[in-house]
């Protein structure tokens, strides 16, 4: 009876809606790469200067920041790091390192800050992650400026460090200390490097036991792995098939594994325990005992210990190269 | 119509009123940095057109920052979705005649739910606009899913009642299925596809209320419109059509306008169950079945309501936030089982 | 102002429910539709009502298609009572009522002192004010009923239509509602179209009467046209009684108990009636069993109405006719095939004085012949004493004679030594 007349209608809402979401499209650019190069247009002091952070988005800080909040433990490692400890007057309930930083105040925690108590403090800096980004719009609304720092890369931590650095107005020692780190890198690289392919190990990475968990390619861990000189078994986070290793399934058998620590206040599992696990007995890295533990705070933290992560890790694999 | 019947009604609504106000009060109010309420009423009335100069700024300019960009729009949010939701949760059981209906019922939540994953996962390709492109993205689904689920329930020029909570159990659980399978591949992106899901105002700034405003208003007023025709789908489809209604197209309009509203609401604070649900029925317990006073009562009892479970939700375990549902099923459900018991007759 | 069915088909799937249906109904109607189940009754009131548009044909209000028109502007003429309640929600009676008046508000319109005063007029009519403050959903079945026919009359409409508005009521508030029904027309001019599924209560009150049958319309016409045993037999497919006296509607009874008597095997009488005389022998003989033929008597004569009624094979003439030689011829052999011959204490005149002789004849010849002597001859004789005569010859032919047809009965059941 009416059914011309309904599809009608039903053109018209879906051309309707399908205009409204091409239009709120329209603010969207593909980015095959989020570069991190900092553009600077800077005066006399550096000042104003306009950043763009690992979002891509581009802030304009105005004056150097004096008052700086941290919504992560990594950013609050490398504000301290960078000698910028008194600026920082806000940090998280996890930022527990240096000792320094548990004296600040506490603005929540790190996925759920109080974005009240952030806005109290009056910053003239916040330093967020990529996993505050649906909060930016309300931290812009209250008139902060924020700056995201989200690396994929070892590389994109140093590019962090410079970032900061030129934000806050000591872009030279900033770079200088960049420098620094990327250079120990290099180190371990170069050494890592005359190691040929047959003697390296190949690394279990367990990132956590219930569930299995391991590390994928594009983790910083798992590059701080391939840098250290241990490709990994797998590159996705699957359980390990103990029975594919106790079919001798060389290309699986891992020699070495390594799991962290510090998860919260859970131990790493001992040898002995792992070497319980069913199907595990017969596994490389246990016969020959090369189970590590690492603390997690050195690999997970996206800060300059990172470095620190890395060198422990080459020891590890290659302990007669490293020390 | 007694006097003394009209009368207690008019109490009632400007106790409701009442109630509400004192809601957004407290809401704004409370909070993780403490602020006098004068001050914040003083904050709030200088920006009203045309008062600015009778108050003198006496407050520190973070505290109007906080009042005004943190509290004052979560607090305007939450009162506008829980109305939104409690007034489409009116529409569908009454549409229905079944009890059991909520805004959710056909859909339009699970494809705003996907709309909105699909968005954060997308943002890893695509550089999508933070500000309006994940409610937008939402939104968008969500109007598709109803569109799909009428679709699906055609038959013939009508969509028979039973055919649309079938076609919306069925599609939910398609898209549902979808969801998750999007969760399972989000990667790093797991924890803002979670706290999304979870809803909440917490975060959500005037532009998210920008975005809800057109759609809640024009769902809200569509079924206003119809709030007689409602009354008259309450004895029956045929019997509403001798008395005059247009059956079928009355119920067209006030499904799209209740998914309107629906979509509009998971868009900006996620899923927020249980509103939809149980206010309607717990009003109609009180003020009876005429939508004509049914429907204004659940919009203020609505707002109050997730209003105040808002505020819970910030309360219980400060400095942390518990997810508004979690508030909205835990405090609502026993107030709701209590009611029952108190109720000699049936639900209905 | 007319409503008008023309060729409508109609239904719900591949199959029609409905097949060609045609039917004029004139203001101020009073029309009832029967039939079995599964006949169409309530699909042709869904298809008046426009709620179930035909496939084939039109349904014309005033000459208007109703399809064409809106449904506000149809509901402000057309009420309907509907067989299921719908009352599931905790509305007041008055707000039910009040409902009524939808057609008539426009959109953001308030209801009026005209709305109320309809209201209160409805509920006073269909007893209901007293109900005013209750919850729809505390009422007994009858009191819904009611309280629907309110809604329906507070509509004002011109047209009622009502689908077994009786089903769930006491048998006094049947009547009640049916009379109330029948009041409404004579005072506010209303046409009513009613499903009813009790012959009895269509027959009583409908001016006349639809039958369906598998989805076509199987009759048209009054009471007294339509309530006969064969239509009854023929659509219901059952065997019944049909009582009926001429100033009252007929109307049905069902039979005691199933006679074993069919066909040959019952016996046969053949009464010679008319004017009415006939109708108490028909009932009493059919009771206990008889098998009946009767004749010559005219066409609307009393006798030939209950004889159709009830099915009794009838010798008729036409209307103000003599009985003619082959209806006598038709009359003797009917007389030949019973085991008795009953002549009632009739008038006799030209026109039926023939009958007179067959009967004479046979008597001649040795048939049981049992006369009705209540009235004296000569006080019945219009034909100048040619009666008389023949009927003295007729008392001298070895007849019995009895004072009364009951009497005539006993005789009868008495002779055949065990009564059936």
């Amino acid at each position: 009876m009416k059914s011309p007349i309904n599809s009608n209608k039903y053109r018209t809402i879906l051309c309707l809606i399908i205009f409204v979401f091409i239009f709120s499209l329209s603010g969207c650019r593909t980015t095959a790469n989020k570069s991190t190069t900092n553009s600077q247009i800077s005066d006399k002091n550096g000042f104003p200067v306009t950043i763009t952070d690992d979002l891509g988005r581009k802030i304009n800080l105005p004056a150097e920041p004096q008052r700086i909040v941290s919504l992560a433990p990594g950013n609050t490692e490398i504000l301290f790091y960078l000698g910028l400890g008194d600026r920082v007057v806000g940090v998280t309930d996890y930022c527990k390192y240096p000792k320094e930083a548990r004296l600040c105040p506490s603005i929540g925690g790190f996925s759920d800050p109080s974005l009240e108590k952030v806005a109290a403090l009056k910053p003239d800096l916040v330093l967020a992650t990529g996993m505050h980004q649906q909060m930016l719009p309300q931290l812009e609304d209250a008139g902060l400026k924020v700056l995201v720092l989200n690396p994929h890369k070892i590389e994109g931590i140093f590019n962090d460090i410079r970032m900061v650095g030129q934000a806050a107005g000591i872009e030279s020692k900033a770079n200088a200390l960049a420098q620094g780190l990327s250079d120990r890198v290099n180190a371990v690289s170069q050494k890592v490097g005359k190691i040929p392919d047959q003697q390296r190990p190949k690394v279990y990475y367990e990132l956590w036991h219930e569930p299995l968990m391991s590390v994928g390619r594009d983790t910083i861990i798992g590059q701080i792995i391939e840098v250290a000189g241990g490709p990994r078994i797998n590159d996705d986070c699957t359980e390990p098939n103990p029975q594919n290793s106790e079919k001798g399934n060389i290309a699986r058998n891992p020699d070495v594994m390594v799991d962290s620590y510090g998860h919260g206040d859970a131990k790493a599992p001992t040898p002995a325990e792992i070497a319980a696990r069913k199907g595990w007995k017969n596994t490389g890295f246990v016969k020959t005992n090369r189970i590590y533990s690492i603390n997690t705070d050195l690999l997970s933290i996206p800060g300059p210990r990172i470095v620190e992560g890395l060198e422990r890790m080459a020891e590890c694999l290659h302990p007669e190269i490293f020390k | 119509m007694t006097n003394s019947y009209s009368m207690k009604r008019s109490i009632i609504f400007t106790l409701l009123i009442m109630v509400l106000l004192i809601s957004v009060v407290l809401g704004i109010g409370i909070g993780a940095i403490s602020i006098p309420p004068s001050e914040i009423v003083r904050i709030l009335l200088s920006h009203v057109p045309g008062l600015q100069y009778y108050f003198a700024k006496g407050w520190a300019p973070e505290h109007a920052t906080i009042v005004l960009t943190m509290r004052f729009p979560r607090v305007l949010l939450a009162a506008l979705v829980g109305t939104g939701l409690a007034l489409a949760g009116t529409v569908f059981q009454g549409l229905f005649r079944n009890p059991m209906a909520d805004p959710y019922v056909i859909g339009v939540s699970s494809g705003a739910a996907l709309g909105a994953v699909g968005s954060i996962l997308l943002q890893s390709v695509v550089d999508i606009p933070l500000r309006y492109g994940i409610p937008a993205f939402a939104f968008v689904f969500a109007i598709i899913t109803i569109l799909l689920v009428y679709n699906l329930a055609r038959v013939g020029g009508k969509a028979p009642v039973m055919n649309l909570i079938l076609a919306g159990v069925a599609v939910n659980s398609v898209i549902s299925a979808l969801v998750s399978l999007c969760m399972f591949f989000s990667g790093n992106q797991l924890h803002q596809v979670l706290f999304w899901l979870m809803g909440g105002f917490s975060g959500r700034g005037m532009d998210y209320v920008y975005i809800f405003i057109p759609y809640g208003v024009v769902g809200t007023a569509i079924i206003f419109v119809y709030a007689r025709e409602l009354n008259a789908m309450l004895l029956g489809e045929e019997a509403a059509e001798h008395l005059g209604v247009e059956v079928e197209r009355v119920k067209r309009r006030l499904l799209i306008a209740a998914a309107l509203l629906t979509g509009a609401c998971v868009a900006v604070s996620g899923m927020i169950g249980f509103v939809g649900l149980v206010i309607p029925h717990i009003v109609r317990m009180i003020f009876g079945p005429d939508h004509r006073t049914l429907l204004p009562a659940v919009a203020l009892v609505g707002a109050s309501f997730l209003l105040l479970a808002d505020i819970l939700a910030r309360v219980i375990i400060a400095p942390g936030e518990l997810p508004v549902g979690i508030v909205t099923a835990l405090v609502g459900g026993p107030f709701f089982i209590y009611l029952l018991r108190r109720q000699k007759s049936t639900m209905f | 102002m007319l409503f008008n069915i023309l060729g409508v088909t109609c239904g719900y799937g591949a199959s029609p429910v409905l097949k060609d249906v045609n039917v004029q109904i004139n203001s101020q109607d009073f029309v009832g539709i029967v039939g079995p189940n599964g006949s169409g009754k309530s699909t042709l009131l869904r298809t008046i009502s426009r709620v179930l548009k035909p496939t084939h044909g039109k349904v014309l209000l005033d000459e208007k298609d109703i399809y064409q028109m809106s449904g506000a502007e149809v509901a402000q003429k057309m009420a309907v009572v509907s067989q299921e309640q719908g009352l599931d929600f905790p509305f007041t009676v008055k707000d039910v009522v009040m409902m009524g008046r939808i057609p008539h508000l426009k959109r953001f319109a308030r209801e009026g002192s005209r709305d109320f005063a309809a209201v209160a007029r409805a509920m006073d009519l269909t007893d209901t004010a007293v109900l005013a403050d209750r919850q729809v959903t505390e009422l007994s079945g009858g009191e819904k009923q009611r309280v629907l026919l309110a809604r329906a009359l507070a509509q004002e409409p011109q047209i009622l239509l009502l689908d077994e508005p009786t089903s769930y009521l006491d048998i006094n508030y049947q009547i009640e509602i049916m009379e109330l029904l029948v009041r409404m027309r004579r005072d506010y001019g209303l046409t009513i179209i009613a499903v009813l599924h009790d012959l009895n209560l269509a027959s009583r009150f409908s001016d006349y009467l639809l039958v369906m049958k598998k989805g076509c319309v199987h009759a048209v016409g009054t009471p007294h046209q339509v309530i006969t045993i064969p239509m009854i037999k023929d659509v219901y497919g059952c065997e019944v009684r049909v009582e009926c006296s001429s100033s009252e509607r007929p109307y049905m009874v069902f039979n005691a108990e199933t006679k074993p008597a069919a066909g040959g095997s019952a016996r046969r009488v053949h009464v010679v009636g008319g004017g009415g005389s006939g109708v108490q022998i028909f009932r009493n003989l059919l009771n206990a069993g008889w098998q009946i033929s009767s004749g010559v008597v005219n066409v609307g004569d009393s006798d030939w109405q209950e004889a159709c009624r009830l099915g009794i094979r009838v010798i008729e003439a036409p209307p103000f006719c003599p009985v003619g030689a082959d209806e006598a011829a038709l009359n003797k052999e009917m007389m030949q095939k019973a085991e008795f011959i009953i002549l009632a204490g009739i008038p006799f005149g030209t026109g039926n004085l023939r009958n007179l002789e067959t009967v004479l004849e046979e008597a001649e010849r040795g048939a049981r012949v049992i006369v009705v002597d209540n009235i004296d001859i000569n006080e019945r004789d219009y034909t100048g004493g040619q009666a008389a005569l023949l009927y003295q010859k007729l008392l001298q032919s070895g007849v019995q004679t009895v004072n009364s047809e009951w009497e005539a009965m006993q005789l009868m059941e008495g002779s055949a030594g065990n009564a059936i």
